[in-house]
């Protein structure tokens, strides 16, 4: 959870950081051209390179995962033919569309990895709470970051003494029924912990409200921020309208 | 609700069961005044615990009165204003440490008591400061040890200004070095206490008065045999 912050990302609000990443991602859905949507991933680069974030690696995965699609769109999506290898035909549509998927995806990836993954999942629950994102919403994401843990704790001392005594998983119905058992008195503990858990915040005065400590202040350096990524959306929106 | 004044706690004749023949808690009497201290021991499964929830109006009994600082307590409306004034430290500490970390879990109570932002600041600082685990102020509550976790759980009681601490077994699953802090921290501690613990040393450290939860009822340890 204590993730190092990159010093350039370090300096801007929370809030601003996530509002700047829904603007870009905003932005990519809206369908901008390919050449505004490469621009947008050389600067992207060039931020997080700055920044200090490793993000090669995740770039790699993710890369490697699309290019199945990008291979087969080609040949998938009917238009003008393109390129003939044998008997298979690739489109001029499907290859743009892999070209879009390919920067789109690169993109949205980098905004994520430049302005979001940086920010500790405890204050990216706070900024999206202050962001009006529902309250219900922000708590199931608080108490998931609090909980996984705790309930992967219990399952796993619950495998490990079902495997102290013996056990040896299989293709048989042994093991699928139990498994199920396992995997029922998880759930069955899941449940009885949110009613404890629900008792104990009554006991301290809960009045349905998830009280912040916490609180940001967004400065002329947000402002500055959100501006310049304003202003270049709109150079690059209109460069690609045009 | 009706009040008298002096009292933390009063209970007279209760009794409680969880099926209609079982009877768990059998016309169970007990007194606390201020700064009083209570140590409770009995075998599994005698009703400590549910002695506990029944004070702290998590489980309404089924005969007999609640009253709490000089208040009879009947429902859950009667209960709710005096959360901030009775704390329940539960058995396990995950079940009481909801907040990502441990600043925010001690500033839960006092911001729902509506206490300015000043003021909740200043009573996190100070609980942690008496309980000396300031340096964990920012530690996310996954990365504490069982002894940090149940300090933790404790200052977040502490916070609330209490008048009187409810703690379930506050010792089980400590080491002996965090024992003997917790034993210390509680001695300090100006509250009337109501302490379940299997371990009589434990209670012998802290406690004034023990009793032993036997058949439904509280029986004095080292005094003069009377059930109560």
């Amino acid at each position: 959870m204590n993730l190092p912050q990159p010093d350039l990302m370090r300096r801007f609000d929370p809030r601003c950081r996530v509002a700047a990443a829904g603007l870009l991602s905003l932005w990519v859905i809206a369908g901008p051209s390919l050449s505004a949507l490469a621009v947008a991933l050389l600067m992207l680069l060039g931020t997080v390179s700055y920044s200090g974030v490793h993000a090669l690696r995740r770039l790699g995965a993710m890369n490697v995962f699309m290019l199945l699609a990008v291979c087969t769109l080609p040949f998938s999506v009917s238009g003008a033919p393109a390129a003939q290898f044998g008997s298979w035909s690739a489109s001029h549509e499907g290859l743009e569309q892999a070209v879009r998927m390919l920067l789109s995806g690169n993109v949205l990836l980098l905004t994520m990895t430049a302005f979001v993954t940086a920010i500790e999942p405890i204050t990216l629950g706070h900024a999206l709470l202050h962001l009006r994102v529902p309250k219900r919403l922000i708590r199931v994401f608080l108490f998931a970051l609090r909980y996984i843990d705790v309930l992967d704790q219990v399952r796993l001392r619950r495998f490990r003494a079902m495997k102290l005594r013996g056990f040896v998983p299989r293709a048989d119905l042994h093991t699928v029924r139990t498994t199920g058992y396992a995997l029922c008195l998880l759930i069955a503990d899941a449940v009885d912990r949110a009613h404890r858990i629900s008792l104990a915040m009554k006991c301290r005065g809960w009045r349905g409200e998830f009280p912040v400590l916490l609180h940001f202040s967004a400065g002329r350096i947000d402002a500055a921020g959100i501006l310049l990524l304003l202003l270049v959306l709109g150079l690059l929106q209109v460069w690609s309208a045009s | 609700m009706e009040c008298i004044l002096n009292t933390v706690l009063v209970l007279s004749n209760l009794r409680f069961g969880r099926s209609p023949g079982e009877a768990l808690i059998r016309g169970l009497n007990l007194e606390m005044n201020p700064g009083d201290r209570v140590g409770l021991s009995g075998h599994n499964g005698c009703g400590k615990s549910t002695l506990l929830q029944i004070v702290a109006g998590l489980i309404a009994p089924g005969e007999g009165s609640v009253e709490l600082f000089g208040c009879a307590c009947r429902s859950e409306d009667d209960f709710r204003p005096l959360y901030g004034r009775l704390g329940l430290l539960f058995q396990d500490s995950d079940d009481q440490l909801f907040c990502p970390t441990v600043e925010e879990d001690i500033a839960f109570g006092p911001l729902n008591q509506g206490c300015s932002r000043g003021e909740v600041r200043a009573r996190v600082d100070e609980v942690m400061n008496t309980l000396n685990i300031a340096s964990l102020a920012r530690r996310p509550i996954g990365h504490l040890s069982g002894g940090q976790k149940r300090l933790v759980a404790l200052a977040g009681l502490l916070a609330m200004r209490p008048e009187l601490l409810l703690l379930d077994e506050p010792d089980t699953g400590l080491d002996p070095a965090a024992r003997e802090r917790l034993i210390h921290v509680l001695g300090r501690l100006p509250q009337a206490m109501l302490v379940v613990s299997h371990d009589r040393l434990f209670l012998r450290g802290i406690a004034g008065r023990c009793y032993d939860m036997e058949d439904g009822c509280l029986h004095p340890r080292g005094a003069p045999t009377h059930a109560v």
